[in-house]
């Protein structure tokens, strides 16, 4: 007898636990849509994924396409076991990756509860970082990924909103990485009195973000689920050929300079200013 | 008479800008207070800005204070086109408000070129945090911060000097 139900009732947490270390094929079907996901599993890792019949071979972005389902924990779902026979013989299906189900489902989960955590110290969104320090080896896999991919933005300066539109992940998702970067002092603000006064140059246009800004805080309820599937934006915008998942770069050569914007005071005013000002505090 | 002197004080609710800006100036002080909709911890808030002004000899100097709640931070970048300086007020004595106070001058640092200091209020009181370790909580070097007693015009003004002192040996200013 398969595992189903909908996840209204057994939470896709709940159901990638009851998999454990299961070999079968999962099929997890969106209310309110066509959107079907076929997932190979072999011993509770995802090998294959494939959506309404594409198939998703970028690891990335089928960390996504799972991430995703466990965000908004909606739809229903079918898991047939393969029997012990079968699953010691070789998948038909060739596979594309090993991704442990329960590590994306868990990692998700933690980071809607750091989210929901660590909201109130983070960023604001328009914030502009750049790197400081070189990081060590002790930067976990998640935060690591964010550094490389955002590192040729922070190198120029970039805030939580540039890198949204430009990096495909949730904002929310992108103050909490900046905000750990931080604390790791791996960046800092770019502070734009004291280094220099060019002018904040803006990264390159959106190439995908994804579906609703926010990672954590969304709440599904029937008039959200009115207004269509809730997919990662590059199925929803090419669903018969979904291109891969790139970071663009930034451009390789850069803007000319532009004019070092000076305070609206000379140094003669501020030193005449400050010799006045001494002799009022003498004076008092 | 010389041009103006812009200078902006920010800071989060409480910190005593207000205070700091009704301190210095020589003119009755244009506030926007409302009655506050929220818990804050006293019953009226700037909603958009205060400004007070004053002289130094030949020297007119505009204070500009920021709201302190983060949803009127669109003004904080507003208040500071064309200053000449940030001071950013902290109530040392108030720890939960540190990460606002950080927030704030994060935001206004990395989008205005304005050079900034922090003034740390309430250092005399017992249950304070030391000038070094909030320097190190703010990411800014620690002769960026100052003490001030909002309340005290001298060390109002002594902030202030320490204000310009930096932007004239750090701060790229215009040609005479």
């Amino acid at each position: 007898m398969p595992l189903f139900g909908a996840f209204r009732e057994i939470s896709i947490v709940d159901m990638v636990s009851l998999i454990g270390k299961s070999s079968g094929t999962l099929t997890i079907s969106r209310f309110g849509s066509e959107h079907n996901y076929l997932i190979d599993v072999a011993d509770g890792r995802a090998t294959t994924l494939t959506f309404n019949g594409q198939a998703i071979e970028d690891t990335q972005q089928a960390i996504s396409f799972l991430s995703e389902l466990v965000r908004t924990n909606d739809g229903e779902f079918v898991f047939s076991r393969r029997s012990l026979a079968k699953a010691a013989e070789p998948s038909a299906a060739s596979s594309w990756y090993d991704l442990d189900l329960a590590e994306i489902a868990s990692s998700a989960l933690t980071m809607s509860d750091e989210i929901a955590m660590f909201r109130p110290h983070f960023p604001e969104p328009d914030t502009r970082f750049v790197l400081t320090n070189q990081p060590d080896d002790s930067l976990n896999s998640g935060l690591g990924e964010f550094y490389h991919s955002a590192r040729p933005y922070l190198s120029e300066g970039a805030s939580a909103n540039d890198l949204y539109t430009t990096l495909g992940l949730y904002l929310d998702e992108i103050q909490l990485r900046l905000y750990k970067l931080r604390l790791a002092r791996l960046i800092e603000p770019k502070r734009l009195a004291y280094a220099s006064f060019d002018i904040y140059k803006p990264l390159p246009a959106p190439q995908h973000a994804p579906p609703v800004e926010e990672f954590a805080g969304i709440k599904i309820d029937d008039d959200l689920l009115s207004h269509g599937p809730l997919l990662p934006i590059w199925a929803d915008s090419a669903p018969a050929d979904p291109e891969p998942v790139t970071i663009p770069e930034p451009e390789s050569e850069s803007a000319p300079a532009q004019e070092q914007k000076p305070l609206p005071v000379s140094h003669s005013k501020i030193g005449g200013l400050m010799r006045s000002l001494k002799n009022l505090l003498l004076n008092r | 008479m010389h041009q103006p002197i812009k200078i902006v004080v920010s800071g989060p609710v409480g910190a005593g800008k207000t205070t700091l800006i009704r301190t210095l100036s020589e003119t009755e002080v244009i506030s926007t207070d409302e009655l506050a909709s929220e818990e804050i911890g006293k019953k009226y808030t700037t909603v958009a800005m205060d400004f007070g002004s004053f002289h130094i000899e030949d020297y007119p100097i505009y204070l500009f204070g920021t709201p302190g709640q983060e949803r009127f931070d669109f003004m904080w970048e507003v208040l500071c086109e064309g200053a000449v300086g940030l001071l950013v007020l902290v109530n040392a004595t108030k720890v939960s408000d540190f990460s606002m106070a950080r927030k704030i001058l994060d935001y206004i640092s990395s989008r205005v070129p304005v050079p900034y200091m922090l003034g740390i209020t309430h250092l005399d009181s017992v249950k304070s945090w030391d000038v070094e370790d909030i320097a190190n909580y703010f990411q800014v070097p620690a002769q960026l911060v100052v003490g001030v007693d909002a309340r005290d015009p001298q060390q109002g003004l002594s902030a202030l000097y320490d204000l310009f002192a930096v932007i004239n040996s750090h701060a790229t200013v215009a040609q005479e």
